[in-house]
């Protein structure tokens, strides 16, 4: 398999239970998934069916207690601190509702803020964060501290900074959550053009309008995949999006 | 009712928070208990150590009515006759002698009274028998402890004292001076000179026994009249107290503020939900004040039980008997009353900040838009200039309202540049873009929580600044003590006396150095004084005679001294424009001789000779070599390797106390007695500013959680996270170190212009050093080793947290 080939991301029989004994609870899995270079997959289910959990797996936020992660090959159970931190900064953009921006860094300072911690110049790494927010257009805004945006326009800055640089997989959890909805449909275009640019991208979402903007679509539920027709009885059932 | 109703359900609330978060809540009642201990404590044990004044007046008048002061033993009869039968009288004088038992030797004061049954009778109270009697018997004696053991003696031993034999009674000790080395016999009769009569008279009988004393000219006092300390320990203790308070309600507001701060969406649902706006505040003062219970209850226990242990210390740092343990219902109330007092306004100002934000931000959880901080940096200036007025005024006036003044003006100062700290921080964070992350975002942090932060760089700032006070004193004594020509080498003992000779050859062997003695040429038995020619009528000073042992021993190398001719030297401070080509000999007045003159530029203390002549050429002149001082031995002096340190002079002063009438003398007087202080104040002062800091990095790292997880999220190794809680505590240490400069040298000056020396004001440089670079380093250590990086969703706790 070419280096092209590879996945951007395999999780293999991954899963996560929280506590021991008669105290467990299964979180997550055990569950497989294979991302491709360049390909949006959704991941949709209800409330506390695992798909944050399953976000910060992938994105070495949190450690499994079962399977294993590969982001571009590497066994992240087999990185240490250091070579984790080196690839979030290097290969994995997040997009969260609720890790965002520094509140201390300007717009341009928090794009900026991955290239820098990576030991590239100051001057070239605002040049190069700059060029990002021109492509999400929020350029005119690098000066304004992250208190002075709109919920959109942080948004907007959040993405940029986790598609700055030479990074290739974007993990992005509710981006939308908070917005309205021209705002959110421009947030997924800016996702869409990502993966157009070769990134991949995996994306958890309650909305069925967002989710289509994906190229896979996968339901979790109890920490567990399921087939799309037994997810639309249960979207019946339940409610999707509840 | 309602309302009570509603204020009740709030407090709930309130308290049922302080249980949540016990580690906040805890660290508030310890910044509470602190202050309330330490002004407790110190408020027993300065009681327990202040004479009261019936203390004061038996110090000053035993068990007598009155005392007065007598010229001759003549005198004392007479006023002994006005005084009428019924008065009891002891007349007590005072001296200096020297007792000794078993080759020791022991200067002691002489206190001699009328004695005769055993008891002190009117000494009562002035002295104190704490083993024995007190003498009766004219060969009777009681001796202080001190004397005692420096003789080897206990009650039942004989001694001699001034040539005669006498038996100790008993031991004796001076209440309020327990150092005082006393030997207490009864009146020698025959005595002459002046002393102090004592006298008790009936009530009815005193005013007649004062009219009496004051027709025969005296001026008795009287022990009604004697006025009570002025409680200045007291003064000083509440000033240092009040201090501490500031510094623990500004960190204890900075507490308050975090916690409400991370409350602000629950304060906004309280809104939400109708609570009334009249009734939260009250509501949230709830918590702190059943903390600042809890801290001023907890403070008083722990000041007590430390200053009761700390008790029987007392004794021997006063050198006074101190008597029970004293403590005082008002010292008490006044710490509860303190600690409720700064915990409930350290408060105020966080829960009014809380309170103005408006619910639907509380609610989505924003921080409100902060202000501009220029409104600090008016008032700020503004108490600064207040202060420099007020210390201006200080200097102009007289007597003590002047110390005041100058107390207040560093005061306003203080608070002046911690006022403005607000404005520097926000100023500082928006020149912060060129910094590295960390630094960058520590700067910006401290400019966004100033609210938080000011009040800490205000805590350093102020305990610095009392340390930069006294080590600009201390420097300028230094400068002062440096100007004064020193008596004698650091590294050199000057032994005088019948044994000099003796005991100078047993220390040179000692301390591996040189000894040689210090001989003057001499003409007719007369000292022969040299002058540089032509220097008119002056009288010269003496001139040494020696050789290359004398050399070695003043610490000067001389080529060819034997054939050099007259060494002339200089003194420290002298200036070196004088430098005489030829020497004029004096014999009494007349010129005997005339020399050419080598002259070195070498300083030479005030005890060592400024010239000198070789000893070969001596009987060349046609004359003698004898002692500076007619009929007394010459001098030696020894130097030793290595300077003459407490010890090494003890050892010297045994030596010479082997040979009766030896003394030797070192310059130990250089060391710059405020230094130990100085020292001390400097270590308690930045231990408590490291302390306020790293309390203040625990908070920020409780407050900035989100920002730690952010951080790791993108990538930030963990160096950058235990970096950037270590900037953060460096940052404010550096604002406080470099505020505190101005804070500590501005009353240091003032205090300098009011001392009675002509002292002139000097920079503390290394200390100035030392709390610039050394402070931000120590926080920056402290914060960094104490940082813990923990993983991102495994719990709910910050990532970073200073602990």
């Amino acid at each position: 398999m070419s280096a092209s080939d590879e996945p951007v991301l395999a999780l293999e029989a991954l899963e996560r239970v929280h506590g021991s004994g008669e105290q467990a609870v299964r979180a997550l899995g055990p569950i497989d998934l294979t991302v491709a270079r360049g390909e949006f997959v959704a991941v949709m289910g209800p409330s506390g069916s695992g798909k944050s959990t399953l976000l910060a797996l992938a994105g070495a936020l949190d450690d499994p207690t079962g399977g294993r992660v590969c982001v571009h090959g590497h066994d992240l159970a087999r990185l240490s601190a250091r070579d984790l931190a080196a690839l979030r900064r290097r290969s994995i953009g997040y997009v969260f509702q609720d890790l965002n921006l520094l509140p201390g860094l300007s717009a341009l300072e928090n794009v900026a803020l991955p290239l820098e911690l990576d030991g590239v110049r100051q001057r070239h790494a605002r040049a190069e964060a700059l060029a990002t927010l021109q492509r999400v257009r929020i350029d005119h805004l690098a000066a304004r501290f992250p208190d002075d945006l709109s919920g959109g326009e942080r948004q907007r800055v959040a993405i940029a900074r986790a598609i700055v640089g030479p990074r290739t997989l974007m993990l992005a959890d509710e981006p939308t959550g908070a917005l309205d909805s021209v705002t959110g449909e421009r947030v997924m275009r800016l996702l869409r053009g990502a993966c157009d640019d070769g990134r991949s991208v995996v994306l958890v979402t309650h909305d069925a309008s967002h989710a289509a903007w994906a190229d896979r679509v996968l339901h979790l539920r109890d920490g567990l995949w399921f087939e799309p027709a037994v997810a639309d009885a249960a979207a019946r059932f339940d409610g999707v999006g509840s | 009712m309602k309302a009570l109703r509603a204020l009740r359900a709030l407090a709930r609330v309130e308290l049922r928070d302080l249980g949540r978060h016990r580690g906040r809540s805890l660290l508030v009642i310890l910044l509470v208990a602190v202050p309330v201990a330490a002004l407790t404590g110190a408020g027993a044990l300065v009681r327990t150590m202040s004479p009261t004044l019936e203390e004061q007046r038996a110090a000053r008048f035993g068990s007598a009515d009155l005392r007065v002061e007598y010229g001759s033993p003549e005198q004392a009869a007479a006023m002994r006759a006005s005084l009428g039968p019924g008065a009891r009288t002891t007349t007590l004088g005072y001296g200096v002698l020297a007792a000794g038992q078993r080759g020791a030797k022991v200067d002691a004061l002489a206190v001699e009274a009328d004695l005769n049954d055993g008891d002190l009778g009117l000494l009562t109270g002035l002295l104190r028998i704490t083993a024995g009697r007190a003498p009766a018997a004219p060969d009777e004696l009681a001796l202080s402890p001190n004397v005692a053991t420096a003789l080897g003696v206990a009650p039942g031993d004989s001694v001699d004292i001034d040539g005669h034999r006498g038996r100790v009674s008993g031991l004796v000790v001076s209440p309020e001076r327990l150092g005082d080395p006393i030997v207490l016999r009864p009146l020698q009769s025959g005595r002459g000179g002046a002393g102090t009569l004592l006298a008790a008279a009936p009530a009815a009988e005193l005013d007649r026994a004062v009219r009496g004393l004051t027709e025969l000219g005296a001026r008795p006092e009287l022990r009604g009249e004697l006025d009570p300390a002025d409680g200045f320990e007291a003064a000083v203790l509440f000033v240092v107290g009040g201090l501490g308070f500031v510094e623990a309600a500004l960190v204890v507001a900075a507490a308050f503020a975090v916690g409400l701060r991370r409350r602000q969406r629950e304060l906004g649902l309280l809104a939400a939900s109708g609570a009334p706006g009249r009734l939260l505040g009250p509501g949230l003062l709830a918590a702190p004040l059943v903390l600042a219970l809890l801290g001023s209850a907890a403070g008083v226990a722990v000041g007590l039980a430390a200053a009761w242990l700390a008790h029987p210390l007392l004794d021997g740092w006063n050198q006074r008997l101190n008597g029970p343990f004293e403590v005082s219902l008002a010292h008490l109330l006044g710490g509860v009353a303190l600690g409720l007092v700064a915990a409930s306004l350290a408060a105020l100002l966080p829960i009014w900040t809380a309170l103005r934000v408006p619910v639907r931000t509380a609610l989505s959880g924003r921080r409100p838009p902060a202000g501009r901080a220029r409104g600090w940096l008016a008032l700020g200036l503004a108490l600064v200039v207040s202060g420099v007025l007020v210390l201006a005024i200080g200097l102009r006036l007289e007597g003590a309202i002047n110390v005041v003044a100058i107390l207040a003006g560093s005061v306003l100062g203080v608070l002046g540049l911690g006022s403005a700290s607000p404005w520097l921080l926000e100023a500082l964070s928006r020149r912060a873009t060129r910094l590295t992350p960390a630094w960058r975002l520590a700067v910006r942090d401290a400019g966004r929580f100033r609210a938080r932060n000011a009040p800490v760089v205000t805590a350093v700032l102020a305990g610095l600044s009392a340390s930069l006070l006294l080590a600009a004193l201390s420097s300028s004594v230094e400068a002062f003590v440096g100007q004064v020509v020193p008596t004698l080498r650091a590294d050199q003992l000057l032994v005088e006396g019948p044994g000099a000779g003796r005991v100078a050859a047993e220390l040179a062997a000692e301390l591996n150095g040189e000894a040689a003695a210090l001989q003057a040429v001499v003409s007719g038995g007369q000292p022969v004084m040299a002058r540089p020619s032509g220097d008119g009528g002056g009288a010269g000073t003496w001139l040494a005679v020696g050789d290359a042992d004398l050399l070695r021993a003043m610490a000067i190398e001389v080529a060819d001294f034997a054939a050099s001719g007259v060494v002339w030297l200089r003194r420290p401070a002298g200036a070196v424009d004088h430098l005489p080509a030829e020497l004029e000999l004096l014999g009494g007045v007349e010129v005997i001789a005339r020399l050419p003159t080598r002259t070195l530029d070498e300083a030479q203390p005030s005890r060592t000779p400024l010239a000198l002549l070789p000893v070969a050429m001596v009987e060349q002149l046609g004359l003698e070599v004898g002692a500076a001082q007619r009929g007394r031995p010459a001098p030696w002096i020894v130097r030793a390797r290595g300077p003459v340190d407490a010890a090494r002079f003890e050892r010297a002063r045994q030596l010479a106390a082997q040979v009766p009438g030896t003394t030797v003398d070192a310059e130990l007087l250089r060391t710059n007695p405020t230094l130990s202080t100085l020292a001390i104040a400097l270590a308690l002062s930045m231990a408590t500013g490291l302390l306020v800091i790293f309390i203040a990095t625990a908070l920020s790292a409780v407050e900035s959680a989100d920002d730690a997880r952010t951080l790791q999220a993108v990538g930030a190794p963990p160096a950058l996270l235990h970096g950037t809680q270590a900037a953060r505590a460096a940052y404010l240490a550096l604002l406080g170190s470099a505020l505190a400069i101005p804070g500590g040298l501005l009353p240091g000056f003032g205090l300098v212009e009011l001392a009675e020396v002509p002292l002139e004001f000097a920079l503390p440089w290394r200390v100035m050093a030392i709390v610039l670079i050394g402070m931000p380093t120590l926080a920056w250590l402290g914060a960094w080793s104490a940082s813990r990086v923990r993983p991102l969703f495994t719990d709910r706790r910050p990532l970073v947290a200073a602990e």
